[in-house]
């Protein structure tokens, strides 16, 4: 077995974890660190479930080496709210019925967080795009889109992302 | 018997170096029995499902120089680690009518998601007949830089790089370095347009790059050039496309005439196969139809209109 | 809101949303027991072999692995959807009937040995010849891929009703048209898991992503030959269902036998891969009609005949053939209707029940149908159904009593919606727009195995220090909303807001629930959620009416507090005890009106604790000819969708602009919710209609079990979608309310396909309507 001791946060901690390089991002977050936030959905990065942010930017985490995030920066769903006070898109995807089975939810979240995040204003259209590795079964996306647009318009008004 | 396997890597070692010559050292130790890992998006799914089980993986990653972006009076430079979010997305590519091929293939590889990682050196080695970098790449004129160890740096054109499926001229102990595209010769446009079932995260099932440029008065075709993606079992140029528009003028029912020469040429000249995602009778047609749409939509990019 | 009801009809947000919203959800991959093993199943490789010899040996020496399971250790008990045909067992006994078949299971200590495992397992096969088509299945010569089976017929249906012959007679447009769609998957986002627990007294829990713990729990006593009350399964967070899930398989019991053998908790989790082995999805239809009409477009009859493939076991397909044929009695007047199906059997992934059941590509076909009658009368489609539709109080041909139907309804609204007067039809210019309806009960009117078991009891008890209830239920959370609904009936009728209810669902210690299949769960379970709260409430009354000395009828609940004839009471005296009991606490109820707490607390301190049970069991229904019970429902819902499409014309290429949705659930529960699973339907039938399909070889593979290969819409292949509820108020349903959650994919595949034919003269009978599918019919009518 050749594992190896690596760093790197998560959710805004800094945890060290011995890994085998065959680890995924996916495995070393669900077993190892037990944040089983982030799902499986396919393992081949064709459905988007296990979303997660590397430095910000939205990647399939069943397609990243858990090695290739040693000292890097990675939020979860877990990571997102602040307590118990939920983020704008948290709220939005909560009210306007966003939510059904829930299992694509995590991934469609940070999705739209990394996305707001460049894209404060955007239409539909390009909420549409943005999310269009991201698969749904349950809603056919109509309240997605209709969440982050929501959300878009409460974090403008929060005063930018958060 | 090895149903429902998937889904675990195997085992391997692994080595990130933050500079080339160490990770040519390693290649030229371990040659066939490495590879190199970019994005992950190909590699990794390949492993997942057993196909490949390299001893040693070596990533890219922390090598900064082979994920630059550069324009000069010279043309293009791309490092391979430009990830097709980046391609797709970069003012020097999308702002200029010359390389917009380039950013459209490069934006309709998979989703969203899958661009933030997979690379245009990864789409170039991995030579799969529905790669969506490689045709725009070709039509341009790309020129590529490998090096190795014992051998240090050598040129390729892309053109004949790809020589199957799976398969290039790349040698086990290479490192595929940068990617030029030279500096048009006159005023240039590009394009790429693929056919699939789904709006995103579609295999291609047809796509074609077209690259026109113009005599210097923007008025009359001096170069033009197409390559079909998915109808072969590697890029295939469409021939004929030059003799064809070389001197029509913008605008003039001769290049219509000289498109639809260019459409039935590609028509021809695709030879695919028959296959779950569709079947070669399709594939034949939709040549025709995205060579003539993806050539339309050079020449109106080279002449300054909006396509 | 509604003027009505205080939630009821509202959009309170999911009770369990806060969870999934955080990543606090679990679902049964999440879920990890002390000492658990990883189970793997071995799947066969070939369609049809018999299996000669399996030499476990090698496998069972490998360190870390605790048993291995086949035919030769594990029950042979036959089990399936329908008692009368039971015809799976867990491990192949004689032979294997499709690649995917199960051979055999192993525990490991993690998955890695556990898949080496699976390698080391020698299984010595002699291959059969394969039956893969379905026309061709039932030829003399073919092998049967089930001895039961003559001609591998699992089940034949042959219904009449009025005179069909008669009425042909009469008809002055005849029309014929044949459909045939691709066997489907149900893409559910989580794939199948199961977790195996035995306790030191032999009692067994099942953790499952399925969709009927109640079924999975026969299945599993009756195959492991247990009592039932030694077995519990218990749904986590369950990922999606539409249907493959409704049903026991062979994973969840291998996870349990590797359990037992082992005496640890076992887990097993399929791959995507296996998800698409499985199936259990929508069968391959073939349907052939003939319609006839009168000279001002009214129904006369329809002669029907449908071929259904169901892969290699029977599953939920007798229901399938049956409502292949019944749903189509409604909800047009049809006074005659003749039906022939027949399900068969070939060497391919079962199929059984999937949204809509086996009325979608029946559906779909009838109502296509019904565009080119209408263009042949040169009626515009919308009326021609509207000089059809039944009312409320009807009954249908197959005697489907229409309780509520609200069809009309939703034409209108539809035909509002969509602009549909303003826009300009038969361009053949590429742009099209399209109509169609359609039907689905509210819950199968008897239970898949013959009983006289309520199909659903509810437990509400009260909080003994007052103010929260709890739901307990056997229902079953797969996304579609039900803990929702349960809470705001609940809530309703006790008039406490839906945060002072809790619900425990997806467990077969807490009641009985038949499950979500069927679209029965708001019908069925609101009904006896709503009886149960009306026990609390009644028992709660009473307890004050006693000790405030005034008749029961007196006394209401409005917003969380007790009215005495709809104003102020005298509570002083009654309220002591609590005050007493709370000394030390802030902000004490006190003033002129009762609060829920108060009165909840002051009732468990006469009776002790206080208990609702309801429960619901259908009427009888239906006739009394054969196969009258598939199809008869306490209600019906009905939808009407308009599709609007851009088919670029050189590639076939189809892009759907917009969707009008209207659909008759009845009263809506929660707004939000309803309007949710109408925009969920449409997305799977745009995904039938125009992308999805499972590809066999020749060998009986499949040859694209991925989210890539095989394609689901993703956002940008999604219109936007107007969801236009209607409510009928339907008599037998909790506060008026019957389905949502199946009934509102039957408009869409042919709402598309009118829309097709309507951008392009094309008329698609086999489906998906892919672009080369369409470029090939364009180009055949254009030479």
């Amino acid at each position: 077995m050749n594992k190896r001791l690596m760093e790197l946060t998560v959710n805004g901690l800094r945890r060290e974890v011995a890994v085998e390089p065959r680890r995924t991002l996916l495995e070393l977050l669900r077993e190892d660190l037990e944040l089983t936030g982030t799902k499986q959905g396919c393992g081949e990065g064709d459905c988007g479930a296990c979303v997660v942010l590397l430095d910000g930017v939205p990647v399939n985490a069943c397609l990243v080496l858990a090695l290739e995030a040693e000292g890097r920066d990675v939020l979860t769903i877990e990571g997102l709210a602040r307590g118990t006070e939920l983020h704008p898109i948290q709220q939005a995807f909560v009210e306007v019925g966003a939510v059904q089975c829930g299992f694509c939810t995590p991934g469609m979240v940070l999705t739209a967080k990394a996305f707001l995040d460049s894209h404060p204003d955007p239409d539909g259209d390009e909420v549409r795009q943005a999310i269009s590795g991201n698969l749904c079964r349950c809603t056919g996306y109509q309240k997605i889109v209709d969440a982050i647009l929501d959300a878009a318009r409460r974090l403008h008004e929060k005063g930018g992302a958060a | 018997m090895t149903l429902g396997l998937k889904m675990l890597l195997p085992r391997f070692d692994f080595a990130s170096p933050a500079t080339l010559e160490p990770t040519l050292e390693l290649l030229a130790e371990a040659g066939s029995e490495a590879r190199l890992l970019a994005g992950g998006t190909d590699l990794l799914v390949k492993m997942k499902r057993g196909e490949l089980a390299p001893r040693l993986v070596v990533s890219l990653a922390r090598i900064p120089e082979l994920a630059r972006l550069a324009v000069s009076d010279s043309g293009l430079t791309l490092g391979p680690l430009c990830t097709m979010t980046e391609l797709a997305t970069s003012p020097l590519l999308t702002g200029m009518p010359a390389w917009a091929g380039l950013a459209e293939g490069a934006a309709s590889v998979g989703g969203p998601i899958i661009r933030n990682r997979a690379t245009v050196g990864g789409n170039i080695a991995n030579a799969r007949p529905c790669a969506d970098t490689v045709p725009p790449l070709m039509t341009l004129g790309a020129r590529l830089l490998l090096e190795s160890r014992d051998r240090g740096l050598r040129t390729a054109t892309l053109d004949g790089f790809i020589t199957g499926p799976g398969q290039t001229a790349l040698r086990s102990d290479e490192v595929l370095t940068g990617i030029e595209l030279p500096a048009a010769a006159g005023p240039s446009g590009s394009s790429y347009l693929k056919i699939t079932r789904r709006g995103s995260m579609e295999v291609t099932l047809v796509g074609c790059a077209a690259s026109v440029t113009l005599d210097a008065d923007g008025a009359t075709v001096k170069s033009a050039r197409a390559v079909l993606t998915s109808v072969a079992a590697v890029p295939l140029p469409v021939p004929d496309v030059q003799k064809a528009l070389a001197g029509c003028a913008v605008g003039e029912p001769a290049l219509e005439q000289a498109l639809q020469e260019a459409a039935e040429a590609a028509r021809c000249t695709a030879r695919p196969i028959d296959d779950h995602r569709a079947p070669a009778f399709y594939r034949s047609e939709m040549a025709a139809v995205t060579a003539r749409r993806a050539l339309r939509a050079a020449v109106e990019r080279a002449a300054g209109r909006a396509s | 809101m509604s003027e009505k009801y205080s939630v009821v009809g509202g959009r309170h947000a999911r009770v369990d949303a806060l969870d999934k919203v955080t990543g606090r959800a679990l679902y049964t991959d999440d879920l990890k027991r002390p000492d658990m093993l990883h189970g793997a199943l071995l799947h066969s490789p070939l369609a049809h072999a018999r299996v000669v010899a399996i030499d476990t040996t090698r496998a069972e020496r490998l360190p870390g692995v605790k048993a291995v399971l086949t035919a030769k250790n594990a029950p042979h008990t036959f089990f399936g959807v329908s008692p009368a045909r039971y015809d799976e067992q867990v491990f192949a006994v004689d032979k294997v009937r499709y690649v995917g078949d199960e051979v055999a299971a192993v525990a490991a200590v993690d998955r890695d040995t556990a898949l080496e495992a699976l390698q080391l397992i020698k299984v010595e096969f002699e291959p059969l010849e394969a039956v893969l088509d379905g026309h061709a299945a039932t030829g003399v010569d073919m092998p049967r891929v089930h001895e039961m089976y003559p001609q591998n017929i699992a089940a034949r249906v042959e219904q009449d009703f009025g005179d069909v012959d008669a009425a042909r007679g009469e008809a002055f447009v005849v029309r014929r048209g044949t459909l045939s769609n691709k066997m489907q998957n149900g893409a559910f986002l989580e794939p199948q898991c199961a977790l195996c627990e035995v306790d030191l007294t032999g009692r067994l829990t099942l953790w499952s992503s399925t969709q009927a713990p109640h079924y999975v729990g026969r299945t599993v006593a009756m195959v492991l030959g247990m009592p039932e009350h030694k077995v519990r399964v218990v749904m986590p967070r369950v990922g999606g269902g539409f249907g493959p899930k409704a049903a026991a398989s062979s994973m969840e019991l291998a996870t349990c036998l590797l359990s037992r053998a082992t005496g640890r908790p076992v887990k097993t989790v399929f791959t995507r891969e296996q998800v698409f082995l499985h199936g259990r999805a929508r069968h391959q239809f073939f349907h052939e009609m003939e319609i006839g009409v009168d000279r001002d477009g009214k129904l006369l009859y329809l002669d029907h005949e449908a071929l259904l493939d169901g892969g290699a076991y029977a599953s939920f397909g007798i229901a399938t053939v049956y409502y292949a044929g019944s749903l189509l009695g409604a909800p047009y007047r049809l006074p005659n209707m003749r039906y022939r199906g027949t399900r068969v059997v070939t060497n391919k992934p079962a199929c059984g029940a999937q949204r809509g059941h086996g009325g979608v590509i029946a559906r779909a076909l009838f109502e296509l149908q019904l565009d080119l009658i209408a263009e042949e009368l040169g009626l515009d489609p919308i009326e021609l159904r509207l000089r059809n539709v039944m009312e409320a109080g009807e009954t249908s041909c197959n005697e489907l009593a229409m309780s509520s139907l609200g069809m009309r309804e939703c034409l209108e609204a539809v035909r509002a919606g969509s602009g549909w007067d303003a826009q300009t039809r038969r361009r053949r210019d590429g742009k099209g727009i399209g109509v169609a309806c359609g039907f689905f009960v509210s819950g199968a009117g008897y239970p898949i195995y013959r009983s006289r078991t309520p199909h659903c009891t509810v437990e509400i008890k009260v909080d003994e220090a007052g103010g929260g209830i709890e739901i307990r239920s056997g229902a079953a959370e797969i996304g579609q909303g039900c803990e929702t609904m349960m809470a705001t009936i609940a809530a309703e009728v006790l008039s406490i807001p839906v945060e002072s209810v809790r619900v425990r669902s997806g467990d077969t210690d807490l009641t009985v629930d038949l499950g979500a299949y069927s679209s029965r769960t708001t019908l069925m379970t609101g009904q006896a959620t709503k009886a149960a709260a009306e026990s609390v409430r009644r028992q709660v009354l009473e307890v004050l009416a006693e000790k405030l000395d005034v008749p029961v009828a007196e006394l209401t609940l409005e917003g969380g507090l007790v009215k005495v004839g709809g104003g102020p009471g005298d509570f002083d005296a009654i309220r002591t005890d609590y005050l007493k009991e709370h000394r030390g606490w802030d902000d004490l109820p006190g003033g002129e009106f009762l609060t829920f707490t108060e009165a909840t607390r002051l009732a468990f301190l006469e009776r002790g604790t206080i208990v609702g049970l309801g429960q619901y069991r259908p009427p009888p229904l239906g006739g009394s000819f054969k196969g009258a019970a598939v199809g008869t429902s306490p209600a019906y819902g009905c939808s009407a969708q308009v599709a609007e499409v851009d088919v670029d014309l050189e590639t076939g290429q189809v892009k759907v602009g917009r969707v009008t949705a209207a659909h008759d659930c009845g009263q809506a529960i929660n707004r939000t919710q309803v309007e949710g699973q109408m925009q969920g339907c449409v997305s799977m039938g745009l995904g039938e209609a125009l992308m999805e399909e499972v590809v066999f070889g020749p060998d009986g593979r499949v040859l694209n079990p991925s989210l890539a290969d095989y394609r689901i819409p993703t956002a940008v292949d999604m219109p936007e979608i107007s969801a236009l509820v209607v409510e009928s108020n339907e008599p037998n349903g909790p506060f008026g309310a019957k389905e949502v959650g199946e009934g509102g994919i039957m408009p869409t595949i042919p709402a598309i396909l009118t829309a097709i034919y309507d951008a392009t003269g094309v008329v698609i009978d086999e489906l998906p309507a892919s672009p080369e599918r369409i470029r090939d019919r364009l180009r055949r009518s254009s030479t």
